[in-house]
C-alpha cells in the first residue's frame, strides 16, 4: 500500500509539472477566469438597460404625460423617441433603432376622465423576444403606477401586491449571476485540465512508458486528478474573495464550507474529464469528447433557465449534474447563511458523481489496453 | 571534373529556434558543402538527429538555408524547377486509403504526367516496382517493403534527374532493404543522380560517394572504402570458442586501448586505438569496415569502465532454471489480420534473448504483449513467474522498459523524469535518491540533470531511458531496439551495460535491426510475417539457415531464412 502512495505521489507531482510548465496552459489558467469573470459578470445579465423607446402621441391628456414621464424617469430607458405616425414607427422597430413603440391614442385621457379602461397600445419587435418580454414588463408596471396615481384617493386604497426580494432586495442580477459564476468558470477550467490528462500521454507517446510502470488503473487517475482538482480549488477560492471584494455582492455563508464544496464539485468535474481523457485517443478527441459534456452540464444546472421549469423527464438528469448542486450551494453561501445540512445534502450527490466517473474512468483504462 | 556538377553546396548552415522560448538555438547544420556529379550516387549517412532530413530538405527546397550557397542544375534552389527533383520524404507521402494504381496516378499528375498518354512509363514502374499485381489495394494495406517502393515510384514518376530519397529503406526487412536499393538504382538509370539517405553505414557503402554527417557537420565525404580507411591497420580478428562468446566480447571491450569489438559469425572483430592487437593469442590484422572508420573519428580516448550501472543489480543467478520471460502460445489479431501468430518462447535469468524481424512482421506486437501493453488474443506470457494477464500490475514491478521511441517527458527535466520513474517504481525518500544517483553517476547523465529531456541529443536521450528503465535492478528487461539511430560508441556503451547487466542474472528481452547486435544475443528468434521463422543461438541459426552448408554471416542466415518462407506454400499454423 506504501507503494501505491509513492506512485500517486509520483503521478501527481509529474502532472503539476508537465501543466504547470506548459506555458499555453498557464496562461489559459491565468487569463480565462479574468475574461471569464468580466463576461459573465456584466454582460449575462436579464435586466434591459438603455434602451430607446418609440412614442407616437396623440393624446393631449394628463395621462399621458403622467405616463410618459413614468416610463422616462426609470433607469432602464434611455431615451423616448417620438414619431408622427404608427408607420413611421413601424418603420423605426423594422430598423431596430427602438426596441419597441408605445401608441398614446387621441381618447387616452377623455377615457379615463370618463371612468373607463384607457388602452395604450404597445408594439414590440419580436426578433429580440427576450429583451421585447422584459421591456412589456417593465411598461406594464409603469401603466400600473400610472393608473394608481391618477385613480381618486377613495379607490386608491384597494388591495394590491406589494413585493419584497428576499436576499436581494433589489433585484440585482449580478447578486445572481457572479456567485453563480463560480460553477460555470470553475467547470470549463477543471474540465479543459482534466481532459488532457491521459489524451496528452497518448498524443505524444509517453503512454507505452505509463502502462509500463506498475500502475494499477487507480492510481493512475488518481495521480491525474491532481492538477486539475487544484486548478478548482484555487480558482473557486478566489473567486470567493474577489467577488465581494468587486461587486456589492455580499458573502454570507461560511468560508470552510464553500471552500469543501468547490472542492468536492472540482472532484466531480475532474472525474467525468478524466473519464472522457480514458476515452480519447487524441488531444484533439479529448477537447470534443469535453465540449459535449460541458453544454448539457450548463444547460441542466439551472443558471440559464430554472430547474422547475423542466419537463419532469429531464429533473432526474439534471439532478445528477453536479452543476446544479454547485449553483444552490453557491447561491446559498454567497446570498443566505445556507446551513451545513442543506449544503450537505448538495454535497453527497456531486460526491456520488465523483465515485461514478473515477470507477468508469478505472474500467474503460482496464478495458483499453491495446 | 569537367563536367559541372549537378548539385552543388558550399558551406550550408541552418539553425532552428529552441523549441521554447529560452531555450537555446539548435544548429542543425554547420557549414556543410558538397558537390555531385550526374548519374551518381550519394549516401549521406549517420546516427538520427545529425542533420540529414535537415539538408534534403534544403535541397529540395523545402526549407531556406540560413547560410551559404545551394545550386541545383547550375541555379540557385530558390529558381528550382520543382519537376526535375523527385523528393521522397522520411516514410513516404501515400494516401493510405487510395489504391497503389490511384497514389501513383495522382502524383504522375501532379507531376505533370498524364497516365493515359504515357502507358510505357506507368507500365515500367508497375514493373521495376513488383506492383503490378497490387493495383487495386489500398496503399495503407501494402507491407513495409511495398509501401516504400511505391513511394518511391510516387516520387520520381517524372524521371528526375535527381532523385532525393529520405530514409526509403527504413524499418524494412533485409530482402526488401536490398530490393528498394536495386529499385532505386533501376529507376535512376544511367543518367539520374540519387542522393540516398540511412542511419545504416553499410547501405550507404553501396553508393558511389559518401557523405557522414554527425551533429550537423560532415565527419567524412568521399567514396565508402575512404570511410573504412581511418581505422586501417587497427581492426583484429580471432575465433572464437563456442562457449560465450558474449563475455569474450565483454572481457574485450574493457581492454585498455580497444575502441570497441563486435562478433562477426565464428570470430571476434576488435577495433584498437593503435596498431598493435589486444591482449590475447590468434589476433590477424584483418581489413576495417566502414562503421570502424565512423568509430575511430568518434573516438575521444576514453576506455570503458565496468558497469556502474550493473553492480546494484542482485546476483539473480541462483534461479537460472526457472525461465524468466515465458511465451505460449501468442497470438494477436486485429480484425481478419493476424500480426502474430502462436509465437513460444522462454528465456532464462541471464539470458539475452534477441527478437528479430523486419518491421510489421510481428516482432513489436510479440514484444508489447510480453510487457502487458497488448492482450493476446491467444497464450499467455509470463515474466519473471508472474502472469501478464491476471496481476498484470505486479508482472510489471518485475520488469524495466525501454520503448523503442523517447517515451519519457519531453518538458520536463531529467531530474523529474528520473523522480517520477522512481516514485512509480515504488521508491521513496532515501532509496530513490539513491537509486537516482546511482543511475545518473553510472551513465554520466550529471551535466543534463536540469536540462529539458526534449532537448537532448539523441545519445543522451536513450541513456535517459535505459537508466529509467534499470532505476529499481528488475530480475527482467525488456529493450525495444535501444540502439536505433545512435552512434557506434553510443551503442557500444549500451551493449556495454546491458551484458554487465545480464551477467548479474537478469534476463533481456531485446528487438534489434543490427546484425552485429543480434550476435551479441544468446539466443535469437527470427519472426517474419507474423510467424516465428527460426529459433537459436547465433552459431545454431548460421549453421542449419541453409540446407548443407553453414552461413558465412547471421545476415546470410537470416536473408536464407525470409527466402525460404517466401517460397514456400502459406501453411496455416495449426
Amino acid at each position: 500500500m506504501s507503494g501505491a502512495l509513492a506512485r500517486v505521489v509520483a503521478m501527481a507531482l509529474k502532472e503539476l509539472k508537465v501543466v504547470l510548465l506548459d506555458r499555453r496552459v498557464l496562461t489559459t489558467l491565468v487569463i480565462s477566469p479574468i475574461v471569464q469573470l468580466i463576461l459573465f459578470g456584466f454582460a449575462t445579465t436579464l435586466e434591459v438597460r438603455n434602451f430607446d423607446l418609440g412614442i407616437v402621441n396623440r393624446d393631449q391628456g394628463v395621462v399621458s404625460e403622467q405616463f410618459l414621464a413614468g416610463a422616462a424617469a426609470t433607469r432602464n430607458v434611455r431615451e423616448l423617441v417620438y414619431y408622427p405616425s404608427e408607420a413611421a414607427l413601424a418603420e423605426a422597430i423594422e430598423r431596430r433603432e427602438v426596441l419597441g413603440g408605445l401608441i398614446l391614442p387621441a381618447d387616452l385621457s377623455a377615457r379615463h376622465q370618463r371612468g373607463e379602461t384607457a388602452e395604450i397600445g404597445l408594439l414590440l419587435d419580436g426578433r429580440r423576444i427576450n429583451a421585447a418580454q422584459i421591456v412589456a414588463g417593465y411598461l406594464n408596471e409603469i401603466a400600473i403606477l400610472t393608473g394608481a396615481t391618477l385613480q381618486p384617493a377613495s379607490v386608491r386604497a384597494a388591495p394590491g401586491v406589494s413585493e419584497r426580494h428576499w436576499f436581494n432586495a433589489n433585484l440585482d442580477y449580478s447578486w445572481f449571476t457572479l456567485p453563480g459564476m463560480i460553477t460555470l468558470i470553475t467547470t470549463v477550467i477543471v474540465l479543459s485540465v482534466s481532459v488532457q490528462a491521459i489524451a496528452r500521454e497518448r498524443e505524444f507517446g509517453t503512454w507505452d512508458e505509463v502502462r509500463a510502470l506498475p500502475y494499477r488503473p487507480w492510481e493512475i487517475l488518481a495521480g491525474k486528478c491532481v492538477p486539475a482538482f487544484m486548478v478548482g480549488v484555487v480558482n473557486g477560492t478566489l473567486y470567493i474573495v474577489v467577488i465581494p471584494l468587486v461587486s456589492s455582492v455580499p458573502f454570507l455563508g461560511s468560508y470552510p464550507l464553500m471552500i469543501l464544496s468547490i472542492a468536492c464539485f472540482s472532484l466531480a468535474v475532474t472525474g467525468i474529464g478524466l473519464a472522457i481523457s480514458t476515452l480519447a485517443q487524441n488531444q484533439q478527441q479529448a477537447f470534443l469528447g469535453g465540449f459535449l459534456v460541458i453544454v448539457p452540464m450548463m444547460l441542466l444546472s439551472g443558471y440559464a433557465s430554472p430547474i422547475d421549469g423542466m419537463p419532469d423527464w429531464l429533473k432526474p438528469i439534471a439532478a445528477v449534474d453536479p452543476l446544479s448542486h454547485m449553483l444552490v450551494i453557491c447561491h446559498g453561501l454567497f446570498l443566505k447563511e445556507l446551513p451545513i445540512s442543506a449544503v450537505m445534502s448538495e454535497i453527497w450527490p456531486m460526491l456520488a458523481v465523483a465515485a461514478t466517473a473515477f470507477i468508469l474512468g478505472t474500467v474503460s483504462l482496464r478495458r483499453r489496453t491495446d | 571534373m569537367a563536367e559541372a556538377p549537378l548539385l552543388r553546396l558550399e558551406g550550408v548552415s541552418k539553425r532552428f529556434k529552441g523549441a521554447r522560448r529560452g531555450a537555446p538555438p539548435v544548429d542543425a547544420l554547420r557549414g556543410v558543402s558538397l558537390s555531385l556529379a550526374p548519374g551518381r550516387k550519394l549516401g549521406l549517412v549517420g546516427p538520427d538527429a545529425g542533420g540529414k532530413t535537415t539538408l534534403m530538405r534544403i535541397m529540395a527546397g523545402l526549407v531556406e538555408a540560413d547560410d551559404g550557397a545551394v545550386e541545383l542544375f547550375g541555379q540557385p534552389v530558390s529558381e528550382l524547377d520543382r519537376n526535375l527533383v523527385g523528393y521522397m520524404p522520411q516514410s513516404g507521402a501515400l494516401y493510405a486509403e487510395l489504391t497503389v494504381r490511384q497514389n501513383l496516378e495522382l502524383y504522375a499528375r501532379l507531376r505533370g504526367v498524364e497516365p493515359q498518354e504515357q502507358p510505357d512509363r506507368m507500365e515500367q514502374l508497375y514493373r521495376l516496382t513488383g506492383l503490378a499485381a497490387f493495383t487495386e489495394r489500398p496503399a495503407g494495406k501494402l507491407s513495409g517493403g511495398m509501401r516504400q517502393k511505391l513511394a518511391m515510384a510516387c516520387a520520381v514518376v517524372a524521371a528526375p534527374r535527381l532523385m532525393l530519397l529520405d530514409e526509403p529503406s527504413v524499418g524494412v526487412d533485409p530482402v526488401s532493404r536490398r530490393e528498394i536499393w536495386q529499385l532505386a538504382l533501376d529507376l535512376a538509370g544511367e543518367t539520374s543522380s540519387i542522393v540516398w539517405t540511412t542511419n545504416i553505414i553499410e547501405d550507404a557503402a553501396r553508393c558511389d560517394e559518401l557523405l557522414l554527417l554527425h551533429e550537423g557537420v560532415v565527419l567524412y565525404a568521399g567514396p565508402p572504402d575512404g570511410l573504412a580507411g581511418h581505422a586501417a591497420g587497427q581492426c583484429f580478428s580471432r575465433p572464437l570458442a563456442e562457449e560465450g562468446p558474449r563475455q569474450a566480447l565483454q572481457a574485450l571491450q574493457l581492454q585498455s586501448g580497444v575502441i570497441g569489438g563486435r562478433i562477426a559469425g565464428p570470430r571476434l572483430h576488435a577495433l584498437t586505438r593503435t596498431s598493435s592487437p589486444p591482449a590475447g593469442a590468434g589476433w590477424q590484422p584483418v581489413a576495417p569496415s566502414a562503421d570502424d572508420g565512423f568509430s575511430v573519428m568518434l573516438d575521444r580516448g576514453q576506455d570503458l569502465q565496468p558497469s556502474q550501472l550493473a553492480e546494484a543489480f542482485p546476483l539473480r543467478l541462483d534461479q537460472a532454471d526457472q525461465p524468466a520471460i515465458a511465451a505460449i502460445g501468442l497470438t494477436k489479431r486485429y480484425g481478419d489480420f493476424t500480426a502474430a501468430q502462436d509465437i513460444s518462447f522462454t528465456a532464462h535469468p541471464g539470458e539475452i534473448f534477441g527478437l528479430l524481424g523486419p518491421n510489421g512482421a510481428g516482432k513489436s506486437t510479440t514484444f508489447r504483449m510480453l510487457c502487458g501493453l497488448a492482450r493476446p488474443s491467444a497464450g499467455r506470457g509470463t515474466v519473471a513467474g508472474r502472469d501478464l494477464s491476471g496481476g498484470r500490475a505486479a508482472a510489471r514491478e518485475a520488469m524495466g522498459y525501454m520503448p523503442q521511441r523517447f517515451s519519457l517527458y519531453g518538458d520536463l527535466s531529467v531530474a523529474a523524469n528520473l523522480r517520477f520513474v522512481a516514485g512509480s517504481y515504488g521508491l521513496k525518500g532515501p532509496a530513490a535518491q539513491a537509486a537516482i544517483e546511482r543511475v545518473v553517476a553510472a551513465l554520466d547523465l550529471e551535466p543534463h540533470w536540469q536540462a529539458m529531456s526534449g532537448l537532448l541529443p539523441l545519445g543522451v536521450k536513450q541513456r535517459l531511458a535505459l537508466g529509467a528503465a534499470v532505476m529499481h535492478t528488475p530480475p527482467v528487461l525488456f529493450l525495444d531496439e535501444p540502439t536505433s539511430g545512435v552512434d557506434p560508441l553510443v551503442r557500444r556503451e549500451f551493449w556495454h551495460h546491458i551484458n554487465a547487466i545480464a551477467a548479474r542474472g537478469t534476463a533481456v528481452l531485446v528487438t534489434t535491426h543490427f546484425m552485429d547486435e543480434a550476435e551479441n544475443c544468446d539466443r535469437l528468434l527470427l519472426i517474419n510475417q507474423s510467424e516465428a521463422i527460426a529459433t537459436g543461438t547465433p552459431q545454431d541459426l548460421r549453421r542449419n539457415a541453409l540446407p548443407g552448408l553453414a552461413a558465412e554471416t547471421l545476415e546470410q542466415a537470416f536473408f536464407a531464412l525470409i527466402e525460404a518462407q517466401r517460397q514456400a506454400p502459406a501453411e496455416v499454423a495449426a
